[in-house]
């Protein structure tokens, strides 16, 4: 009796045992059958395309490069995945370091850019780009080099400007700043009149750090100093850094910008504040947001863009910009050539017609028709001819300011502070 | 014979458990250790270089260690303090089971059920500068400007202890009311006779008797509040300028931000260090008291 029962129990346990394993069971036998129906068809390539922009207008521009390319290679499968920006370098890093990486990815244009570069998983770029795909501007090239060598393929660029409210300008009689004088000024007026003078949201840190970098490419004239510095060849605290962080400081003080900067997202809490028209300017404002702002916007009022003004009259306005969306290849990927020929077809003329098209800016010269092209869109691509660098390169550098200038708009740090806190992060 | 072939069966239904385990759980933490002496961008294993304790150094003199080490601190002691307090208040309300505590119980457990990435950026909406709260509070002439919840150094941290212990009362509050259940109810009504008041009775009879469930659940919120980490990421990721930094917040920016996982990985040791530490005292006391 007791035998019986044993046997019993050790029956199930070898069958639940054996259950544990089913999945991968079904997994083994759900590709032998995709391997069978591939050999008894034809054998498609899956290029695996990663990007965390899925808002806005750029799926349709990936969708479009993906479209034309199936259609003239009837063998290749493109799939396209969107992960969100939070979780997207962690998974990322995962799968480059077990060797599963897609075979074409997004990468951020600053900060862990270098690291990537470096970490000796990506296809070194530079040859490929002589090969069937445009020539990119030499500004450009210069941002997806790291140690001489080209690791992305950039598809387009972007500036980041002050958008403001051409109807409550005319209101109150306001006109667009030449100075950062008469920026406070603005401001001043709108206050009188209960509305917010730029809102900016730096609750997501980047937007802060970008108020630093215009500020920079003012007070550093010869529009070098940021790139040696972040090459550790000069110090943070340089005169030109130092009076840029005290240009943030002071329009702070002022009251330059809507209350609250710590605790709004830049596309959010200081989006809507311009929306709905509690502020009258928005920053940042690019071509990555405009088609999104223009809709939410819904005709309302009317918007245009201007960059932040000079220290002094009558110089030059320069907005910063710098490249937009870049994809790299993973070194170990399964379908090298099938992934950078993708590449070519988002960046050759046909994807470049696309990205017009949704008010994006190429990363090699336009040669198309201009006559249908919308006054912003003209605003935008003449700012990117002036544009100054916004990228940092050292991740603990770009992060310090991030976080030191929520410092700034907290009121809690002051301009030594800040650059203090860059020499010390510089020197790690 | 009969007890060896039982051991077998037994170790054959454990198996999937341990090597789930061995797996998932011992080798990562061993992994963990052996990376705390280690440099590793996190990209490539055979990149791995051993660099002794640079690490542990490294986190003594960092700053900002030291400030989420702070805040973490805080967090943990005025959560577990505030969860247990307002858990046992609801668990004692509920237990009079006059008419409407079941529908309060249900309405403070249900934050329980939600995800703190939900109810993070729910209260994010509601506290922004221009949000309901500061539009209620303006409305009623409580405050000219907006009261800055998650972008004042001063407020920041103490905002996402409010919205957790929001979140979390009503597990408390379940915990204390099943621990209610247990008390008998004739050391109550001796009480009663004796003529103890109400707030002796809870105060000399009830909180003595609970005391096992008092000590279990105040662990479990020491542990989980070492652990904190999305709601914190999703409501300030940490900011303004780290004023709400926590050891998980942290490490993660070590980790996947500046690829220091050497540096992540003691940080990380310093949390299970943290959460064992508590877990053993849980054991000792738990053990006494039995």
């Amino acid at each position: 009796m007791m035998k019986k029962k044993n046997i019993i129990i050790a029956s199930i346990t070898i069958i639940l045992f054996l259950f544990s394993f089913l999945p991968l069971l079904a997994g083994g036998s759900k590709e032998e059958a995709t391997e069978k129906k591939g050999s008894a068809e034809q054998k498609k390539i899956v290029i695996e395309f990663w990007s965390w922009n899925n808002e806005g207008s750029y799926p349709i521009v990936h969708e479009d490069a993906e479209k034309r390319f199936e259609a003239d290679h009837p063998n290749v499968d493109v799939k396209r995945d969107y992960i969100s920006y939070s979780e997207y370098l962690v998974k990322v890093k995962a799968v480059l370091a077990g060797e599963e990486a897609p075979d074409v990815f997004q990468i951020p244009w600053a900060g862990e850019y270098t690291e990537l570069a470096r970490s000796g998983k990506l296809l070194p770029m530079t040859e490929y780009l002589q090969k069937g795909f445009p020539k990119f501007f030499e500004n450009v090239m210069n941002a997806i080099s790291v140690d001489r060598e080209a690791w992305a393929v950039p598809l387009d660029l972007n500036t980041l400007q002050i958008a403001y409210n051409k109807d409550m300008f005319r209101e109150y009689g306001l006109s667009v700043p030449e100075s950062m004088d008469d920026l406070i000024d603005i401001t001043k007026k709108l206050a009188d009149n209960g509305k917010f003078g730029i809102a900016i949201g730096t609750k997501d840190l980047w937007a802060g750090a970008d108020v630093f970098f215009a500020q920079i490419a003012y007070t550093d004239p010869t529009h070098t100093k940021m790139a040696i510095a972040d090459a550790g060849k000069i110090s943070w605290d340089s005169p030109e850094f130092v009076q840029a962080a005290r240009n943030c400081v002071k329009m702070v003080k002022e009251g330059v910008f809507a209350p609250g900067a710590n605790s709004m997202e830049a596309f959010v809490g200081a989006k809507n504040l311009f929306v709905q028209q509690q502020a009258a300017m928005f920053y940042p404002v690019g071509n990555f947001v405009t088609g999104g702002l223009t809709a939410d916007i819904d005709k309302s009022f009317e918007y245009s863009l201007f960059p932040f003004p000079p220290m002094k009259k009558g110089d030059e306005m320069l907005p910063t910009g710098g490249v937009a969306e870049m994809f790299v290849v993973a070194k170990e990927g399964k379908n090298i050539d099938t992934a950078i020929d993708f590449l070519r077809y988002m960046t050759n003329d046909d994807g470049k017609e696309v990205l017009v098209a949704n008010d994006f800016i190429p990363s090699s010269e336009y040669t198309g028709s201009t006559a249908n092209l919308s006054d912003l869109y003209k605003n935008m691509l003449d700012a990117q001819s002036k544009a100054q660098s916004r990228v940092v390169y050292n991740t603990r550098v770009y992060t310090a300011a991030m976080n030191g200038m929520q410092g700034i708009f907290g009121g809690d740090l002051t301009a030594a502070e800040f650059i203090d806190s860059l020499v010390a992060v510089a020197k790690q | 014979m009969l007890s060896k072939r039982l051991g077998k069966i037994g170790f054959i239904f454990s198996l999937p458990a341990i090597l789930f385990f061995v797996l998932f759980i011992s080798i990562p933490v061993f992994f963990t250790i052996f990376l705390s002496f280690a440099g590793w961008k996190g990209f490539d294993l055979s990149q791995i270089r051993l660099v002794g304790f640079q690490n542990y150094r490294d986190v003594i003199y960092d700053k900002i260690f030291w400030m989420s080490f702070f805040h973490t601190v805080i967090f943990v002691m005025l959560t577990t303090v505030f969860l247990n307090l307002f858990g046992f208040i609801g668990a004692m309300i509920i237990d009079t089971r006059i008419q409407g505590t079941r529908f309060l119980k249900n309405a403070i457990f249900l934050p329980v059920l939600l995800s703190p990435i939900i109810i993070g950026i729910m209260w994010s909406r509601m506290l922004d500068a221009f949000g309901i709260v500061n539009k209620f509070l303006q409305a009623m002439h409580a405050t000219k400007l907006p009261i800055l919840f998650l972008g004042s150094p001063d407020l920041a941290l103490y905002t996402i202890i409010i919205a957790t212990i929001w979140q979390f009362t009503g597990y408390d509050m379940l915990l204390y009311y099943a621990g209610l259940q247990g008390v008998p109810n004739e050391l109550v009504e001796a009480a009663k006779i004796d003529g103890a008041s109400g707030f002796k009775i809870v105060m000399n009879v009830i909180i003595p008797v609970l005391s096992p469930v008092v000590t279990i659940t105040m662990l479990l919120n020491i542990i989980g509040g070492f652990k904190i980490f999305d709601i914190v990421y999703v409501m300030t990721a940490g900011g303004p300028n780290h004023h709400s930094e926590v050891l998980a917040t942290y490490l993660f920016m070590q980790a996947f931000r500046f690829n220091n996982m050497g540096f992540a990985s003691v940080i990380a040791i310093v949390i299970v260090f943290l959460s064992l530490a508590a877990s053993l005292i849980r054991m000792k006391i738990t053990r006494q008291e039995v």
